[in-house]
């Protein structure tokens, strides 16, 4: 059905030909500086169309693309939303070249437009929508456009669009294979018609967002034509060719810059989707000469959740950290995959069966951040690019997905789109980390106001704010996330879903000596309404979770519990939190100047009791005035501590090897500790 | 440490003796050519002695410590916590890096040197197009 060599090649830029070649050198003197900045330009304009369109919130908050590809489909240049679609763009545009160009029930033609989400063709999941056209110029394909953004609805089993509880890809709603909706330059009434069957818990929504990324493809089309008539075929050619080329020459000087040899981290996501289980993901990042190649070996097996991703959506979210991190500075083309191959595993939670259910790809693969930023930050350290090492966002995908007839009398399924834009960044190797910094999967996403979300949904904010210690902790600490909380107000209930893969076992790690991102758990308080006794005056209002959970100043019913949560409805007046963690500390705590741990307390970024237990500085906790003697004296005695508690290597791992973790945190690991497969999965 | 490169915060390498080396004191932690942690003090630590779970039993804040353990790696000299790892209990100890020490002495020479200062590039980015400067947003 699919064609895994397209897929596995389809991130690589076709060989140029002698044509190209030539073309490219034919480039005159400042030709590539301004024409490329022109198709930045023009890529950009698109892009924006589509935001002016458009209204889902995730089209908003920045999980979107749009970019131009060769003819050939190479990806040229791209304006961001989030890398992953940019890269994932070039398959379906070299599927219908290679199956549908000269079939003649399909064909291709000047004014075509083509459409897809269907993961297994080259995508991430099916949330995820993309419009294609093809360029024309006298009669040839010059060239293509792709806009895509996820939609928060497929008209799955759950509603949100990432089905928590999957069984199989028959789970998860509409799965659209590269299909022509619209000829002559006119979408297909039928075909829209279709589409708003599937998606009939938010129909406005799939109609509206369609037209708006085929739009901004028109706008892409129109802007790149009217340069190929002022420039000429060649001369695109050519510039299309020099992008490529000049990311890829780039790319494998710097490679060849850093030290040979292998590096490795390991972390693990907690839950199958379905039921809390230890999951490892481990990379292996091996450096020869000016290749690199992400090997992800050692991974657990494909399981019956839905917690697992295709291979070409965990290629894309190496490439995420690729482009925006070591490789920021190249034309966001092709060129920059060239000299990076991949080893990912069939037959594990990173490569399933086709037939597994998906649609939670991103948070299973994104465990690649947090994996190549600590592989790559510890190849980068000995080289010019130091002040890129950096342990990366965290991204544990825990903002939620509501489902309503919102106040407004309008069905609703969408993301909130604050806690998605609301994850803290990493420290690096000279400064703090960026408290509540934004979005993981790319760095151009904008979290809506809480007045935005207030008037989309029937919700009220108890308090959105940072989270202290949240953030890891070290000589620089990490960024922190948020507490954020809503109150479900004007609406006899919404239902709830969230995808995350970090409440019991953080991911997102520290480096050199920082400690991790905290986990955060998932807290509803329920049998209230909160409106009515806050109308009261009566409640002395929390401003955390901490004080939530500790207070229960609405005297709720508590509950505690994962952050991936099925459907769950919240009634009027009752309340659930979407908080979000930090990211990792760099370096040793004991070096952090005890003056910054109480301007972490000043920013609320910290706790008093994290800074006596982890920070060990002695301080008046009522004017923050440090006591720098003291602070010594327990930091000397914390590294004696250290020498007494610690045991020599061999002697460690002796009694080390004997644990184990709780046998549920095994339940879907593989063979221990090795993760080897050691069940059947076998769905229906 | 004239002989040696820089290899993270806490780590250099003396490429004369292929010896890992403490940054912070010195210490000579062992062979290069082998896992520097092997050379460090290894505590496990629960987790909640770090992250303040700030309410009692499952799902709070802090890491599960039936699932997640913090493995911490300390200089026998000075006491340095040099990495950490958080792990399940009982899961390998990553051998994190394993450098081409053959590779590295051709790159630098006998002598070695630390590595450049951050934030001053060796050689400028030949590719960058005049309008993606960095830090720049789409």
């Amino acid at each position: 059905m699919f064609d895994v060599d397209l897929i596995e090649k389809g991130l690589k830029p076709m060989p140029a030909t002698p044509e190209m070649i030539a073309a490219m050198e034919e480039l005159g003197p400042g030709d590539y500086e301004i024409y490329s900045e022109k198709l930045n330009l023009i890529v950009e304009e698109g892009k924006k169309v589509m935001t002016m369109m458009g209204i889902s919130s995730m089209l908003h908050s920045g999980d979107t693309m749009a970019a131009v590809y060769t003819a050939e489909g190479d990806l040229v240049t791209t304006a961001c939303g989030t890398y992953l679609h940019c890269v994932t763009g070039q398959i379906p545009v070299k599927f219908i070249l290679k199956y549908f160009q000269d079939d003649p029930s399909v064909g291709l033609r000047e004014g075509d437009v083509f459409y897809c989400n269907e993961a297994i063709y080259g995508g991430i999941h099916n949330p995820d929508q993309f419009a294609i056209m093809p360029i024309f110029h006298e009669g040839e394909i010059c060239g293509w456009t792709v806009v895509g953004a996820h939609q928060s609805e497929t008209g799955g089993k759950e509603p949100g669009g990432e089905v928590t509880t999957a069984v199989t890809r028959h789970d998860e709603g509409m799965k659209l294979t590269p299909i022509k909706i619209g000829e002559n330059y006119l979408i297909k009434a039928d075909l829209l018609k279709m589409m708003e069957n599937f998606i009939s818990r938010a129909p406005r929504m799939q109609v509206t967002d369609v037209k708006a990324r085929v739009a901004a493809c028109d706008r892409i089309r129109i802007r790149m034509q009217q340069l190929l008539k002022s420039k000429g075929r060649r001369f695109v050619t050519g510039l299309f060719r020099k992008m490529i080329k000049e990311s890829e020459d780039g790319v494998r000087k710097r490679i060849k810059d850093w030290n040979d040899g292998i590096y490795r981290h390991v972390v693990f996501i907690d839950t199958t989707g379905a039921e809390a289980s230890l999951l490892r993901v481990p990379l292996t990042l091996h450096k020869k000469g000016d290749r690199l190649t992400i090997d992800f070996t050692g991974t657990s097996p494909e399981h019956n959740g839905s917690f697992q991703a295709l291979a070409p959506c965990v290629r894309a979210h190496c490439a995420v950290n690729l482009y925006q991190s070591p490789f920021h500075d190249f034309p966001i083309s092709a060129g920059t995959m060239e000299p990076i191959d991949f080893i990912i595993p069939h037959g594990t939670i990173l490569d399933p069966d086709p037939e597994a259910a998906i649609s939670c790809s991103p948070t299973t693969a994104s465990a690649a951040f947090p994996l190549l930023a600590v592989t790559l930050s510890k190849m980068m350290y000995a080289s010019p690019q130091r002040d890129q090492v950096c342990g990366f966002c965290s991204s544990n995908s825990s903002a939620p997905m509501i489902t309503c007839v919102n106040q407004h009398g309008a069905k609703v399924v969408d993301f909130l789109g604050f806690p998605l834009n609301a994850w803290g960044l990493a420290a690096r190797h000279d400064c703090d980390g960026v408290d509540v910094f934004g979005f993981p999967h790319g760095p151009w996403g904008k979290g809506p106001d809480v007045e935005d979300t207030e008037r989309a949904f029937p919700l009220i904010h108890l308090y959105q704010r940072g989270q202290a210690d949240s953030g890891g902790y070290g000589k620089y600490r990490g960024g922190t996330g948020i507490a954020l909380s809503y109150i479900v107000h004007n609406a006899p209930y919404a239902i709830f879903t969230a995808s995350c893969k970090e409440s019991k076992f953080p991911t997102t790690t520290g480096l050199f000596g920082g400690y991790s991102e905290t986990v955060v758990p998932g807290i509803r308080v329920t049998g209230i309404d909160a409106i009515e006794q806050m109308k009261a005056g009566k409640v002395e209002l929390p401003n955390s979770d901490y004080e939530l959970l500790t207070k229960n100043p609405f005297k709720g019913k508590i509950v505690r519990e994962h952050q991936t949560r099925p459907p769950l409805i919240v009634k009027k007046g009752e309340m659930i939190c979407s908080s979000t963690q930090g990211a990792g500390g760099y370096g040793d705590c004991l070096e952090r100047p005890a003056e910054s741990v109480m301007q972490d307390i000043r920013q609320e970024a910290l706790t008093h009791w994290t800074a006596r237990n982890v920070y060990k500085v002695a301080y008046d906790p009522k004017t923050l005035k440090v006591d720098e003697a003291a602070t010594e004296k327990l930091r000397a005695t914390e590294r004696r501590n250290r020498l007494k508690r610690g045991r020599p290597y061999h002697k460690f791992v002796k009694e080390w090897s004997k644990l184990r973790p709780h046998p549920q945190a095994l339940k879907f690991y593989g063979t221990w500790p090795d993760a080897k497969k050691n069940r059947e999965v076998i769905r229906i | 440490m004239t002989d040696s490169v820089d290899i993270t915060e806490y780590l250099a390498i003396d490429l004369r003796s292929e010896t890992w080396l403490c940054r912070k004191c010195g210490h000579k932690i062992g062979p290069a050519r082998r896992n520097y942690k092997e050379g460090l003090l290894l505590a496990n630590r629960d987790p909640r002695e770090i992250h303040n779970p700030v309410v009692a039993g499952e799902y709070g804040f802090a890491p599960d410590p039936a699932w997640c353990r913090i493995v911490e790696f300390y200089c026998p000299g000075c006491a340095t916590l040099v990495e950490n790892e958080y792990l399940p209990p009982g899961h390998p100890i990553t051998h994190d890096i394993e450098l081409d020490i053959d590779a590295l002495k051709a790159k630098y020479g006998a002598k070695g040197r630390a590595a450049k200062p951050a934030n001053k590039p060796a050689a400028k980015s030949p590719a960058r197009s005049p309008g993606r400067a960095k830090g720049a947003r789409r």
